[in-house]
């Protein structure tokens, strides 16, 4: 079986991205005293959403055709 | 959902009976300082595409460059909450029964020291350079008569304040 390099980079970035995202909401929500920690893991989780889309669309509407050719 | 409607100022390992008296952390210097070069990164990104809009082969490269900014401000919105995160679990609680540092060294490692109130022998506070005495911040130091015989607490706002107010709950204590 051949592995594709930019799907196995993209997918250990992903990986790392969602442990250490998913590390963050865990601490916040276990070991915050009271419940402003808990609001923060929320906002936190939101931008990091609508965040993460935005960069999949911009990937997406990459003109690499235009980028890549010989003027 | 419960954790978000969670007494104010409940905290994980509280004792039955136990009630906060107060939850501090260092002072909101101390978290607006790093989180300041954040924003500045994000600001010069901005105008830094500003600048390289104005050039001919803009065009070309816009499309990854909007995908560069958006990976970027990703980063930044990891880092400032990385920052925050610290930040907020780097607490010190004064219960009626005891005092917990919650020290968080990086996501995984996590220190929690504690002293009863019963076993405090001495406070004393520290105010040691212009900022600190401008800004009201301080160290606190407490002598113990547990295992561990000094605990230190740095860069607590209004220091006096808490000085006077763990004194006040150990004479309750008595």
């Amino acid at each position: 079986m051949k592995i594709n390099i930019f799907f196995a980079v993209l997918g250990t970035v992903l990986a790392i991205y969602s442990w250490y995202t998913f590390a963050i909401i865990y601490h916040l929500i276990r070991f915050g005293v009271g419940t402003k920690p808990k609001r923060m893991a929320l906002i936190f989780f939101i931008g990091s959403f609508v965040l993460f889309s935005i960069a999949i669309i911009t990937y997406l509407k990459i003109d690499w055709v235009n980028i890549i050719r010989i003027k | 959902m419960s954790i978000f409607t969670f007494s104010k100022n409940s905290f994980e390992g509280q004792l039955p009976g136990e009630t906060t008296i107060l939850v501090t952390r260092k002072h909101w210097i101390f978290l607006a300082l790093p989180l300041f070069f954040v924003f500045l990164t994000a600001l010069l990104v901005i105008v830094l595409t500003f600048w390289l809009s104005s050039f001919s082969w803009w065009e070309r490269f816009s499309s990854l460059w909007e995908f560069i900014v958006s990976v970027i401000f990703l980063i930044l919105w990891n880092l400032g909450f990385y920052l925050v995160t610290m930040y907020s679990l780097n607490t010190v609680i004064i219960t009626n029964k005891r005092i917990i540092e919650n020290e968080q060294r990086g996501l995984f490692k996590h220190v929690i020291n504690e002293i009863q109130l019963k076993n405090i022998q001495d406070i004393s506070v520290k105010i040691m350079d212009f900022f600190a005495q401008l800004l009201n911040y301080g160290d606190i130091e407490i002598q113990s008569a547990g295992a561990v015989d000094k605990f230190f607490f740095n860069h607590l706002p209004h220091p006096e304040k808490i000085k006077n107010l763990i004194m006040k709950q150990k004479v309750g204590e008595i």
